[in-house]
């Protein structure tokens, strides 16, 4: 297929995810609707997360505290009477400029260093959020004023899904997604070849974070109450391992991986105790056996099976951009 | 005829080990430089260090008179440095021409250079069947000059060659050295290439330098090398 017309499709799937979620937001009830939404939610979340870590291989153990920054400054905004569009904004924009502040401190780091330095800095937000009390109302959580209309919140979920997905298609695709994965293959390499590392590193940082951060201004919405427990780095965790089960750097993985991480054991209602540890035992598996994941164990699986009626062709090796979708 | 790199007393510590220890080296536009010397003298060192891999503990490296050492990998091949590595390093699953639109992609703009276009490298290497295949599935003669092709891409001035004929047999070697004598005489760009084979760097190169534990040894053409009698002790044997 031309790449126009893969993009046309790729773009017009997108749309039709979309109003599948809106029609599952408006048609499940009670708990379903809930935790179909949170599976959304943390879609947008994880997509953030699909940049940094899918791409460029970089693990990200932060994410979560954007995907709270994002709820938190928000909804204390609101509190105090801003636009909802404007706290909206203001929420994402002060949260990426946090994740500056972190990335100018980290993105010179690699490996463990860059995921224990990310985890650090996500366990001090979780300390903040629960010890200002007199802020955020600590542990036992806070109410949010609600900017919008359940149904127009449900309308922005649903279309900003595929939109966060049509974004990291783009990204993907462009000039910094090639710089991206060039620092996934090899780093130094990539800067001998005067790719620059840090700088690139900084600003997949800060894309992940206005991820996380309208997130988590959409999860605010909808749950009408925020507190720490919903952001700290065990989420952040959770969402590593949606990206490591759906597929690093993959189109649909924050879908798959958000279903997998958060809708499953919801709806098995499995208690946090046991859905950990069986999460904990599917990733070493998933890792272990499939490395692409599962959608690139599924294409796999799908290329064995066309393979079986229409011989191989010698162009069955995946380059990097198909490797993506 | 002026120096296009020049390492002035460059000196590099891993802890108490001085691997480059007060070295001198420069060299000129348009000439090939061999490296030589025995496994530890600190040949890939010093090289990592003209690169910018490395940082310099003491001294200076300069090209065409301004200081570029000390700044990093990307600022050095900015600047006009590509350099190839000792074990092969690629990124296995992108085509070869992926890889070198990158390299190309990461230019300062603002520096103009005499360079090859991607046909033209790919013709000079060979490797015009491979472009479009992933890195990880080239033979590993190919490899090698794939390395090549991918730092030509960067239109460096200086092109830094650490064991490039690794692994090549006798004709794949000579396949080699006529593409590094094309791409010298046609961008008229300063090489310097460290091996261990000395039917295919003698040949090559229009001087030669030899280290032994950190430090030059001699320093000249190759047939003044060759005939060097603390060269022939300590490396070359009779």
């Amino acid at each position: 297929m031309p790449a126009a017309g893969r993009h046309l499709a790729v773009m017009a799937g997108l749309a039709v995810l979309g109003l599948i979620g809106y029609r599952l937001l408006t048609t499940l009830e009670g708990g379903k609707a809930h935790i179909c939404m949170l599976v959304m939610v943390w879609a947008i979340a994880a997509t953030g997360l699909n940049v940094i870590l899918g791409l460029a291989g970089y693990p990200s153990l932060v994410q979560a505290s954007f995907f709270g920054g994002g709820a938190y400054i928000s909804s204390l905004l609101l509190q105090h009477g801003w636009q909802p569009a404007v706290a909206a904004v203001l929420g994402i924009v002060l949260t990426m400029a946090g994740a500056v502040l972190i990335g100018l401190v980290f993105a010179r780091t690699r490996g463990q260093y860059f995921a224990i330095g990310t985890l650090f800095s996500g366990a001090v937000v979780t300390l903040v959020l629960i010890n200002e009390k007199g802020v955020t109302r600590g542990q036992q959580g806070m109410p949010v004023g609600l900017a919008w209309s359940t149904d127009l919140t449900i309308k922005l979920l649903a279309v900003s899904v595929p939109a966060s997905l049509a974004i990291f298609y783009v990204i993907a695709r462009s000039h910094i997604g090639d710089r991206l994965r060039s620092i996934r293959e090899d780093e130094d390499l990539a800067a001998h070849l005067g790719v620059p590392t840090a700088q690139i590193k900084l600003i997949a940082l800060v894309i992940s974070s206005a991820f996380g951060a309208w997130a988590g201004v959409l999860q605010a919405q909808s749950d009408g109450l925020i507190s720490p427990s919903q952001f700290t780095f065990v989420k952040g965790f959770l969402l590593f391992v949606a990206i490591g089960l759906g597929g690093y750097g993959r189109l649909l993985t924050p879908v798959i991986g958000s279903f997998i991480v958060i809708g499953v054991p919801e709806l098995l209602d499995l208690g946090p105790g046991i859905s950990q540890i069986a999460l904990g035992v599917l990733f070493l598996v998933v890792t272990l056996t499939v490395p692409g994941g599962l959608i690139g164990g599924a294409e796999g699986v799908a290329r064995r099976a066309a393979g079986v009626i229409r011989r191989p062709t010698g162009s069955d090796v995946a380059t990097p951009s198909e490797a993506l979708t | 005829m002026t120096a296009i790199l020049e390492a002035r007393d460059v000196v590099k510590r891993f802890g108490g080990l001085a691997a480059v220890d007060g070295v001198s080296v420069s060299l000129d536009a348009g000439t090939i430089l061999g490296l030589i010397g025995p496994n530890g003298s600190g040949k890939t060192t010093l090289l990592g260090v003209l690169a910018g891999t490395q940082a310099p503990t003491a001294g200076i490296v300069l090209l065409n008179d301004r200081p570029i050492s000390g700044n990093g990998p990307r600022h050095s091949v900015r600047a006009g440095i590509g350099r190839t590595f000792q074990t092969t390093r690629l990124f296995p699953t992108w085509t070869l021409g992926q890889c070198m639109r990158l390299a190309r992609g990461e230019r300062d703009k603002r520096r103009s250079i005499a360079h090859f276009s991607e046909d033209e490298i790919t013709e000079a290497l060979g490797l015009q069947a491979d472009i479009d295949r992933p890195c990880g599935s080239l033979t590993s003669a190919s490899q090698r000059l794939a390395m090549i092709a991918i730092a030509l891409s960067t239109a460096p001035s200086v092109l830094l060659l650490d064991e490039p004929a690794v692994g090549m047999d006798s004709s794949e070697a000579v396949v080699l050295a006529d593409a590094i004598r094309q791409v010298r005489t046609a961008l008229g760009i300063g090489v310097i290439v460290v091996d261990h084979n000395m039917h295919f760097l003698m040949p090559l190169a229009d001087a030669v330098v030899v280290m032994a534990s950190g430090r030059i040894l001699a320093t000249g053409t190759p047939a003044e090398v060759r005939a060097n009698e603390s060269v022939i002790a300590s490396y070359l044997g009779s």
